[in-house]
């Protein structure tokens, strides 16, 4: 069998923001694909750059932020596109976006407008994506995706303002949004996160069912090791920006190669050898955007660290097994993936 | 939405009611009666009065009624029209008032549409497009139109345009106009000669609507539901219209609570420096004269005009943003 072109396939991403303070190298080299039909899930401390990888792949960087090298190759209708190349305004990547390409956005309290409607908003999407559709079909079609995504009495419902629903139902309308336009590709980012830990679970029951129906691919980010065990099929451990190692959901949870994964992994509550709490399985904090660690990034809380190697440069790519890489000094003699380029040089108007 | 403004309307009621007493107290404050202060007035043109007259003009006025009855009397002449009789012009009030009041209206009211059309699209561009050339241009305009008085301006204005325009300027009419009788001719005068008083009396608030706007709309297009938008694959111009435009644009609405008001009240010094026939100043010199009843008069338009200019701006604020009318 030939190996599938995947959906998406992103290389050597960067994405920096040129603050007043400096340069924050948000996303700096971050490189992994999302096969056709499967589950990736990315995982990572909080401020390491997930979200803003998930808005780069949608074109919606704020300034100062900027997507500064690399490529994402996305297999859509619209042909090969390298996302990274088209300008965030050309009309290309305005109709890959949210049609072929959608997002679950972290905070279901304030991703809607409080001022419209919940079938306003929805129709509105409805209609972006299929010209054809004439007012009265996306209604129907509106409330035939609220039921979808568990709503009960949609026909109610849609006339409802957001503060009138509980954050529950705002994520499903957030959920039915995002698959409204039969995306190729659904980014989820942190979905859980925000919303009452006794709902969580029903929401990733919802997107789990969603996938099996309708065979979509998905990003699935969280800070959550469980919630990657429950869902992914292929994980992306990520460290500051860039990935620190990959692999099948078997490889990252019975045989993790990098110190930060291992560490991530016994932050899960009965998981671990001795349970502890998410904040005291890994000693400090991410490091200062504008103050890196020399050398690895992950040198000055990593407990294996070698002085004079991992402060010295950044480690390559190392492979681990067919489907399992890793980026640790620990792996040096196995076999180079890919070295490590070094940032580029680039300015704030480049 | 209709028990929401049933209540507005209901809770206007005592609001008003407790003005009046107040208007009233005011009225009556300056010592003596209004009998002795018409007196007075007439002695000081030189004419004379006996007592008996005055005792007569007491009966006739019910001004020795006791002060609830006079302060019912009053306020049931204000539902039917009579407002009272002006010592000072010794004409009725409401004849005083007439022309004046039209003229204000529409002196506001264009003011009000020039300042919406001017500051609308430049706080939206100066939001959209921040810190660019055209943001800082008018963040430094509107800056100076904010600080620069409006007699200054006005003043400035009627330099510039007597030196190179010639003609002379000041009020809202050409001279042959002045005292002419209502034509379209005078109405067609009327809107050639009344944008310098609306720059004058529009410039300050229109500079403060658009940093108003700007700062808003900016913090709008932060939110998260600007961004979810812009996910959802709308064009850039779309989405700013539908989603952070309107929730930026309540000071808009609000503005229509102060310009009521700002009806009398406002544009005073401009509008004597600019000789206009407007409210503002008959208000200044009722209140120096001590000519209550007019005073008072003003007092009571004032307040309906606060209460009904709030009112109105909180109806289209409640159309605008569900979240107030569900509250
Ligand atoms: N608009 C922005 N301006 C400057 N820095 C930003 C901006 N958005 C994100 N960053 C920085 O990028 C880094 C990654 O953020 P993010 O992707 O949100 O992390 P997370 O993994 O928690 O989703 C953080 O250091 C954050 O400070
Ligand atoms: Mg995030």
């Amino acid at each position: 069998m030939a190996p599938e072109r995947p959906l998406l396939e992103v290389n050597d991403l960067r994405t920096y923001f040129f603050t007043s303070l400096g340069t924050v190298r948000a996303v700096d080299g971050l490189s992994f694909s999302v096969p056709l039909q499967r589950i990736v899930g990315i995982v990572g401390e909080s401020g390491c750059g997930k979200s803003v990888a998930a808005r780069s792949i949608l074109g919606i960087i704020p300034p100062p932020g900027r997507v500064v090298s690399g490529s994402m190759h996305f297999d859509g209708d619209q042909g090969l596109l390298d996302l990274a190349a088209l300008d965030p305004h050309d009309e290309v990547y305005r109709k890959t976006r949210g049609k072929e390409i959608s997002m679950i956005f972290q905070e279901p309290m304030s991703a809607l407008s409080p001022v419209h409607t919940v079938g306003d908003q929805l129709v509105e999407a409805l209609m972006l994506y299929d010209e054809q559709l004439t007012k009265e079909d996306a209604r129907d079609r509106c409330i035939g995706l609220l039921r979808q995504v568990g709503i009960p009495s949609p026909e109610t419902l849609i006339d409802a303002y957001i503060f009138e629903l509980s954050g529950g139902m705002r994520q499903r309308v957030l959920v039915a949004m995002a698959i409204s336009g039969e995306p190729k590709l659904l980014i989820a980012d942190e979905p859980t996160t925000a919303i009452d830990v006794t709902i969580q679970a029903k929401v990733l029951d919802l997107l789990r069912h969603l996938h099996e129906e309708k065979r979509m691919s998905m990003l699935f980010i969280t800070h959550n090791m469980g919630v990657i065990a429950e869902l992914a099929h292929e994980v992306i451990v990520m460290y500051l920006g860039t990935v620190a190692e990959q692999g099948s959901v078997n490889d990252i949870f019975d045989n993790p190669q990098h110190p930060y994964t291992q560490a991530l992994l016994e932050s899960i509550p009965g998981i671990g050898v001795e349970p502890k709490t998410t904040l005291q399985a890994i000693e400090g904090s991410v490091p200062d955007p504008y103050r890196r660690p020399p050398g690895c990034p992950f040198s000055n809380r990593c407990p294996s660290f070698k002085a004079g190697t991992c402060d010295a440069a950044l480690p390559p790519l190392y492979r681990v097994s067919e489907s399992q890489t890793a980026r640790c000094f620990l792996l040096e003699g196995n076999e180079v993936v890919a070295e490590a380029a070094p940032p580029p040089e680039v300015s704030a108007d480049g | 939405m209709v028990t929401y403004i049933v209540r507005r309307v209901l809770l206007m009621i005592p609001t008003i009611f407790l003005i009046s007493i107040l208007t009233f107290f005011v009225i009556e404050l300056p010592p003596g009666d209004f009998a002795s202060r018409y007196a007075e007035a007439l002695q000081a043109q030189g004419l004379d009065f006996d007592d008996e007259v005055l005792e007569g003009f007491r009966e006739l006025y019910h001004l020795n009624d006791p002060t609830i009855i006079r302060y019912f009397k009053w306020i049931g002449g204000f539902l039917t029209g009579d407002l009272g009789y002006s010592i000072e012009h010794r004409r009725p009030v409401a004849e005083v008032l007439g022309e004046r009041m039209v003229l204000t209206v529409v002196l506001s009211l264009v003011s009000l549409l020039f300042t919406w059309v001017v500051s609308f699209p430049i706080g939206v561009y100066s939001a959209v497009r921040q810190y660019s050339f055209g943001d800082y241009f008018w963040t430094v305009i509107g800056f100076l139109g904010l600080a620069i008085p409006n007699f200054l301006l006005a003043l400035v204005l009627m330099f510039v345009i007597s030196k190179y325009f010639g003609g002379a300027i000041g009020g809202l009419f050409s001279r042959e106009y002045q005292d002419a009788a209502w034509s379209i001719g005078k109405v067609l005068d009327l809107f050639r000669n009344i944008w310098i008083p609306v720059i004058v009396v529009g410039t300050a608030s229109t500079a403060g609507l658009i940093r108003v706007l700007r700062a808003n709309l900016l913090d709008e297009l932060k939110r998260p539901y600007v961004e979810l938008a812009r996910a959802k694959g709308l064009t850039e111009r779309k989405l700013i219209i539908k989603y952070p435009l309107r929730i930026a644009i309540n000071p808009f609405l609000s503005s229509v609570g102060w310009v009521l008001p700002g009806l009398i009240s406002g544009a005073v010094i401009t509008a004597i420096v600019l000789d206009l026939p407007t409210a503002g100043p008959l208000y200044l010199r009722s209140i120096r004269a001590e000519d209550m009843s007019l005073a008072g008069t003003f007092m009571m338009f004032l307040a309906m005009l606060t209460v009904v200019g709030t009112l109105i701006s909180d109806i289209l604020l409640a159309i605008a943003d569900p979240r107030i009318r569900y509250d």
